[in-house]
């Protein structure tokens, strides 16, 4: 998966993922990243090689990470005002 | 041994004599001293004559301290000694001071980027240098991981270290 690839992913998801449409890209960054089934419980712990696309507006934002290699979402996070 | 009123007496008596030498010698030290301070009578007998002798224990508490280490691999995680914090006033220290100072007690591997040096002198009393290092593995930031040093920046004495470290390669980890 390219940062392109990511970025158009993040876009065709946004009615899925609760993304409004106000909120523009911000950053994609390549990174290891750390996840869990549920984000909120303590649990196995996988490591992934992701992109990480954040879009925003102000101080809210969200952020999708996706598996370089398989292209799945494998975590989204969101700043508490954008939650 | 019998705990009566005059064993908790003696206790209490020793304590007062403990903080006031003390005072005499190390005035900041005594000041909560007796809250450091565990006493334990071992002993007590009747020596007559109205007259009895209590045996104690004394121990001080010299530090609190927290060590972290990760159950899996019983390896060092982290510790914060407060000790170190004493007598940590706002003065200057370099950075390369600093690295050389941690560099004494903290293996910083290759794939580590130093990303903050600072001294926090928000606090009067408790001023910290702070040294953080962040992983890079073929050249991406590995999120999460990173080596965090506190140095008192008067005794350049490391404070604490914490460090949470991945082995990269590896597709599953539990924490």
């Amino acid at each position: 998966m390219t940062e392109k690839e990511a970025v158009a992913k993040l876009e065709a998801l946004r009615a899925e993922l609760d993304i409004p449409e106000s909120f523009s890209l911000q950053e994609a960054e390549e990174r290891f990243i750390e996840y869990t089934a549920d984000i909120l419980e303590p649990g196995p712990v996988s490591s992934a090689r992701a992109w990480c696309v954040r879009v925003g507006k102000d101080s809210a934002w969200v952020e999708v990470s996706f598996d370089v290699d398989s292209g799945e979402v494998v975590r989204v996070m969101r700043s508490r005002s954008a939650a | 041994m019998r705990r009566d009123q005059r064993v908790y007496r003696a206790e209490s008596l020793l304590r007062e004599v403990l903080v006031q030498e003390r005072r005499a010698v190390a005035p900041e030290e005594a000041t909560d001293l007796a809250e450091r301070l565990w006493l334990r009578a071992m002993e007590s007998k009747e020596l007559g004559r109205g007259q009895r002798s209590v045996r104690i224990c004394a121990w001080e508490q010299v530090t609190l301290a927290t060590v972290e280490w990760n159950v899996e691999k019983g390896k060092l995680a982290g510790w914060i000694d407060d000790r170190h914090f004493r007598d940590s006033a706002p003065v200057e220290l370099d950075v390369e001071s600093a690295l050389k100072i941690a560099a004494e007690k903290v293996v910083v591997p290759s794939s580590a980027k130093l990303v903050e040096a600072r001294l926090d002198a928000s606090s009067p009393t408790r001023s910290v240098f702070h040294l953080r290092w962040h992983h890079y593995y073929k050249k991406l930031w590995v999120e999460g991981d990173f080596i965090h040093v506190l140095i008192n920046p008067t005794t350049r004495r490391l404070i604490s270290l914490t460090r949470k470290w991945r082995k990269m390669g590896k597709r599953k980890t539990n924490r």
